[in-house]
């Protein structure tokens, strides 16, 4: 995490309000801000959160861990995206890393 | 512009979906579309679980004793969240680490699990059926105000 929002911005964002924050977020320029849906590719690994049980509640499941296929997959993939679109790999991140997710998405994903 | 590429992880369960309702939403980038959910009326709340914190959670300070949900709460968020795709859902709301979860009987006999997390969001497994998930961006109110 990067952590460069003001000591104001920061209390502001300790409280949850999506819509200003978002709006906040929106005045700022890449760089500066975490992609949003609309200016990001987003890159699916197909993962079930555990216990698969539909009665149990999302909060109480963790995410499968990625395998070394699906790793391997995944480096190419970004490899040929960073070169055809001509962006550093530093620029991608995990979806818990630019947004509030399920810490456990994605964790064990590798691409460098 | 610069592009950035964004990793993530299928959220591979089914999700209960509503189409062809003029009544849905439409949906934005912070929102799923939204549709309105039609529930039988309860007869009884059970709550399980509540100020709980998710095993997932990374932070060791994050608290979720503060959120604290009551039987009549749970009625009410259920009466006003709406019905969206979980997929979704997973791409453009918040996931909470805090939740409360239980059962509830419905006045036509049937049971359900039903969960609701701190971020408004939560879920319906109903027995015989799809789950649902359910998001209430009205409730601005205590506990999903801090």
């Amino acid at each position: 995490m990067e952590a460069r929002c003001s000591p104001a911005e920061q209390k502001l964002n300790s409280r949850f309000d999506p819509s200003r924050e978002h709006k906040r977020e929106t005045k700022k320029s890449v760089p500066d801000r975490f992609p949003f849906n609309h200016d990001s590719i987003g890159i699916e690994l197909v993962g079930e959160a555990l216990p698969g049980d539909s009665s149990v509640p999302d909060e109480k499941k963790v995410y499968e861990s990625v395998t070394d296929a699906q790793n391997q997959s995944l480096k190419w993939l970004v490899e040929e995206l960073a070169r055809t679109l001509n962006i550093s790999v530093t620029e991608v991140f995990r979806h818990p890393t630019v947004s509030r997710k399920n810490p456990t998405e994605a964790s064990t994903a590798t691409w460098q | 512009m610069a592009i950035r590429l964004l990793v993530a992880i299928a959220f591979s369960m089914a999700g209960s979906v509503c189409f062809g309702n003029d009544d849905c939403t439409t949906a934005t980038e912070l929102q799923p579309r939204l549709c309105p959910v039609k529930l039988p009326g309860i007869s009884t709340v059970r709550i399980e679980e509540n100020g709980a914190k998710s095993p997932a959670a990374d932070d060791k300070a994050t608290d979720c004793s503060g959120f604290r949900v009551t039987a009549k709460g749970v009625r009410r968020f259920l009466r006003r969240a709406w019905e969206a795709n979980e997929s979704d859902a997973h791409h453009t709301l918040d996931w909470s680490p805090c939740y409360a979860s239980g059962t509830l009987t419905f006045e036509d006999g049937r049971t359900a699990h039903w969960s609701i997390s701190q971020f408004r969001t939560g879920s319906l497994s109903i027995e015989g059926e799809k789950r649902v998930f359910l998001y209430c961006p009205r409730c601005k109110y205590q506990p999903f105000l801090w």
